[in-house]
């Protein structure tokens, strides 16, 4: 559809043309519906309009809902009372959504609990892993880790953006399921968090808490 | 399931809209129920024409007449409560398109019987099976202006409150979905 709407001033046959729908439905009144019928009687093409418009009112009166019997409409009421119920018990109820109405939420916080899972599990298999070389004089700052999922839709340059912004690197992923993690200066960690939770474009993040013995190091970087 | 009070309405006495309304604004669940079951078969059409989809045409009536329940100490006098209820009952569906798993399953119309019919009234149902099927091509704004003209008969007035637009916009939809049908009518003669 253009949504751009069309100004029907002009002559009287556009101006009769848009009203004929309303003419063939009966609910046309006083001047427009005698300026349309005077029209009418001459116009062989709004004459025409009229028929198709007729079958269409036909047609529509025509094909009904499916037949739904009371113990349906039963089932509903029922259903809509316990919602009322519930409500006025003070309990958040939304009427009952099918399994597949419910997929977008359920696939979102499946796809997020795998993205923890994930990570958790990286940590454990990476804490046994050895440690990479490093030289004696390289600097040891503590670090924290993050685990992060962008928005699909975010481009290559506002994530690198957001990351350089955070004075975070990544330091593994994409996952499987999209999720990098992020190092950041330990004593920033929190802000850094916080700052990308609010940030458009992200849509998880979380820390992975480097002092748990079951996460470990993902990279054997210093700390 | 008996709903209706005992005296409540004599059959063919005209329903007090209003006066029901007023009592579902009180909470009166016997009143909603009448409402209910007095609307139910026009917005289950209404909500059908527009979404071509049976699960989610139940889950937005239900939504519409929680919606109903819940606001109807706001209406105002202003319109027809049935305008008011439509014009919930069209926001709802809206809603329910923008969901990911709004695409429509419905069945296509049947075709025609295979029992010997008068010509005439074959030639009828024919066309009548051609217009639903384009009637499915169309969007749903324009399904819903079809709809509300010729299935519930409302005047271009009351589908502007109801789709909450300026009449010349209920125009225009009704004009570019007559100028659609006529093609699509049109190319399907061509084809037969």
């Amino acid at each position: 559809m253009s949504g751009r709407v069309l100004r029907f001033g002009g002559t009287a046959h556009a101006e009769a043309e848009r009203l004929l729908p309303w003419l063939v439905n009966g609910t046309l009144q006083g001047d427009e519906r005698s300026q349309v019928e005077q029209h009418l009687a001459d116009c062989v093409q709004c004459q025409r309009d009229v028929a198709l418009l007729r079958s269409l009112q036909w047609a529509c009166r025509d094909g009904g809902v499916d037949e739904v019997d009371a113990s349906q409409a039963d089932q509903s009421m029922q259903r809509l009372r316990r919602c009322i119920d519930a409500e006025r018990h003070g309990r958040s109820v939304v009427p009952p959504r099918r399994w597949g109405v419910r997929r977008a939420w359920l696939h979102g916080a499946i796809a997020a609990q795998a993205v923890l899972i994930f990570a958790l599990a990286l940590g454990w298999f990476q804490a046994s892993a050895p440690a990479t070389y490093r030289t004696l004089g390289a600097a040891s700052l503590p670090t924290a880790r993050l685990v992060v999922v962008f928005d699909p839709r975010l481009s290559e340059m506002q994530m690198r953006r957001l990351i350089r912004a955070s004075d975070a690197r990544i330091v593994d992923g994409p996952t499987d399921t999209g999720a990098y993690v992020l190092s950041v200066p330990a004593s920033r960690s929190e802000a850094v968090r916080e700052a990308l939770r609010a940030a458009s474009g992200v849509t998880l993040v979380e820390h992975l808490d480097d002092d748990r013995p079951d996460i470990g190091r993902l990279d054997g970087e210093g700390r | 399931m008996s709903i209706l009070p005992a005296g409540t309405r004599r059959k063919g006495t005209p329903l007090d809209e209003v006066a029901l309304l007023g009592r579902v604004a009180a909470e009166e669940m016997e009143a909603f129920e009448v409402l209910y079951l007095t609307y139910r078969p026009r917005l289950l059409r209404f909500i059908q024409g527009m979404l071509r989809q049976r699960p989610l045409v139940d889950e937005v009536l239900d939504d519409t007449m929680m919606v109903v329940w819940r606001k109807a100490h706001t209406y105002n006098h202003s319109s027809k409560v049935s305008t008011w209820i439509f014009a919930i009952a069209y926001r709802q569906a809206l809603k329910a398109l923008t969901r990911p798993e709004s695409a429509p399953v419905l069945d296509p119309p049947e075709s025609a019987s295979l029992a010997p019919e008068p010509e005439l009234e074959c030639q009828q149902r024919e066309l009548h099976r051609q217009i639903a099927l384009a009637l499915e091509a169309l969007s749903p704004e324009h399904r819903a202006v079809i709809e509300l003209t010729y299935y519930l008969g409302y005047s271009c007035r009351e589908i502007a409150e109801i789709m909450d637009c300026p009449v010349d916009t209920v125009k225009t939809r009704m004009f570019y979905a007559r100028r659609k049908l006529r093609a699509l009518l049109e190319a399907r003669e061509e084809a037969i």
